[in-house]
């Protein structure tokens, strides 16, 4: 086993981001994370990430804390956070100084796969800083990765060219758990889905057992919205 | 300081500002999620009301 | 590790770095101006104490926009969900804030340096010279804000802290008076304590050692006061600590 939540509760001020979660990653399996706007998704991610600490439960990533194990966990927000002024170029120099993981020969590969072009973040369109984020998490060597929303800003032809050969060629040793809201997305891509509702898991099921119940991934999800 | 007086305006004043100080206090308490700055929080208020008692007893 | 600091050294010098020679072109723009004021008041006391007195006006308020845009740092790029890109590497806390604090002591050092270069040069014109050695360490430490760019961080990770809460104005509030008073006890309570530990160091208070009633009144020390140095130091080092804590413990 990859990563572990245990029970976890995270509590803000005034609302509850996740309730009573437990689930387990393992390595070699590329996750859909699918909900509404607001069931959770961010927070389950973000605690995985060890950006947030549980109110209660435990969180492990590698049999440690994720703060402990971070340097295997490549996370990508949702917020659009890059620094106006850099340019592909000064976001390869971030990541090769902080991350000891990262793999130049393959950001400039998937620079090139996700068409990302050599100019400054501000004077790009968000399809292309929500291209140029994903090469720079991807680079990484990591065991964990947690994508939110990667593709939201990229254009319907593409999101489904770069979703899928990222699933088919997903690393072995790692796990991939990548949030969406667009549910028709995860169709056929995903071997397993979760489904968060109201910051509980609702739905937790392989892909192929959906397949032989002749369900579809929109399918449960509707009847878990119900 | 024994015999010390008090006129109504500072009781006012004063109590205004505890006040303030002790709500500064459950909210620096309650409004993060880094133990450290918890307890900062309460070390820092602690110091302010015992500057505050110190000048209004000199 | 070297390679992540140079990497955010790099970075501080990216955000920072167009501010930072804003002040450089201050400092020489201000010794134009300065050459002026002695053209048109001519070389005259009054004119040398004219430029004291701006210069020491400039030294300190662009040393404090200096140290207010790194207070303010934090909280932009927490708004900018920046963290998470800094938090999720592998970096202890503390090399970050050493990073910040190099460059914040590097860019207020070249400014405040230069100022008092100026100061010197157009003073010594009317024949008033300037000793270079103490006089610019204190107009470095204290009216330069060397002390402060520590604390200064500390604030704004503070600050930054009460973000998600939405309590950021009651801990600035908290956080401005928490610092005084914490300067103020160490310097009560710790004042005479230090005396006794420090060496008799031959700095410009010459007598104190010998006479108690002094003592208690370090601040009006005409010199460098040995006793502030040390406990500036000592709660440099302390906020530095809790500082990095904090950064470990900031919610993304």
């Amino acid at each position: 086993m990859l990563a572990k939540l245990n029970g976890v509760t995270k509590r803000y001020s005034k609302t509850e981001g996740v309730h009573e979660l437990s689930l387990e990653l393992y390595p070699g399996q590329a996750v859909g994370l699918l909900g509404l706007n607001g069931s959770g998704k961010t927070t389950t991610l973000k605690l995985l990430a060890g950006m947030l600490f549980p109110t209660t439960g435990s969180v492990e990533v590698l049999g440690q804390s994720p703060r402990e194990s971070r340097g295997q966990i490549a996370y990508l927000s949702d917020a659009d956070n890059l620094y106006a002024w850099m340019t592909p170029r000064d976001a390869e120099r971030l990541m090769a100084g902080l991350y000891p993981d990262f793999n130049p020969g393959r950001y400039r590969e998937l620079l090139a796969f996700l068409e990302v072009p050599q100019q400054g973040y501000r004077s790009m369109s968000r399809g292309q800083r929500a291209r140029l984020r994903l090469a720079m998490v991807l680079s990484r060597e990591a065991r964990l990765f947690l994508l939110d929303e990667p593709l939201s800003g990229i254009d319907v032809i593409s999101r489904d060219r770069i979703l899928k050969s990222l699933v088919r060629e997903w690393r072995e040793e790692a796990c991939l758990v990548l949030s969406t809201h667009e549910v028709s997305e995860a169709e056929g891509i995903f071997e397993r889905v979760l489904l968060l509702k109201e910051g509980r898991l609702a739905l937790d099921a392989k892909a192929e057992d959906l397949r032989a119940k002749g369900q579809s991934v929109k399918d449960a999800f509707i009847e878990v919205l119900a | 300081m024994p015999g010390a007086q008090f006129g109504t305006v500072e009781i006012i004043v004063f109590g205004v500002v505890f006040a303030w100080l002790v709500y500064a206090g459950y909210r620096l308490w309650t409004a993060t999620y880094s133990p450290t700055a918890r307890w900062l929080g309460m070390g820092f208020v602690a110091l302010a009301v015992l500057g505050l008692a110190k000048g209004l007893l000199e | 590790m070297m390679n992540a600091f140079r990497t955010l050294l790099w970075l501080e010098l990216r955000k920072f770095g167009v501010f930072g020679l804003g002040l450089l072109l201050v400092v020489a723009g201000w010794f134009f101006m300065a050459r002026q004021t002695f053209e048109w008041n001519g070389y005259k006391l009054e004119s040398a104490a004219m430029v004291f007195a701006v210069t020491a006006f400039v030294a300190v308020g662009g040393s404090i926009a200096y140290l207010a845009a790194l207070i303010m740092d934090f909280g932009r790029e927490y708004r900018a969900g920046r963290w998470s890109l800094l938090l999720g590497s592998p970096q202890p806390g503390w090399l970050y804030l050493a990073a910040r604090t190099l460059m914040g002591v590097g860019v207020l050092t070249l400014f405040n340096g230069g100022l008092w270069l100026v100061q010197t040069f157009w003073l010594g014109q009317v024949g008033v010279s300037l000793p270079i050695g103490l006089g610019a360490g204190i107009w470095l430490y204290l009216l330069g804000g060397l002390a402060l760019v520590v604390p200064a961080l500390f604030l704004g990770l503070w600050v930054a802290a009460y973000i998600p809460g939405k309590a950021t104005l009651i801990a600035l509030i908290i956080g401005v008076i928490g610092l005084g008073q914490v300067l103020e006890w160490s310097a009560r309570l710790w004042g005479s304590q230090f005396y006794r530990w420090l060496p008799a160091w031959k700095l410009p208070a010459p007598g104190v050692e010998q006479n108690p009633a002094v003592r208690m009144e370090w601040e009006n020390f005409p010199g460098l006061p040995s006793e502030a140095f040390v406990i500036l130091s000592v709660l440099t080092a302390l906020f530095f600590f809790v500082a990095s804590r904090l950064w470990q413990e900031v919610e993304a």
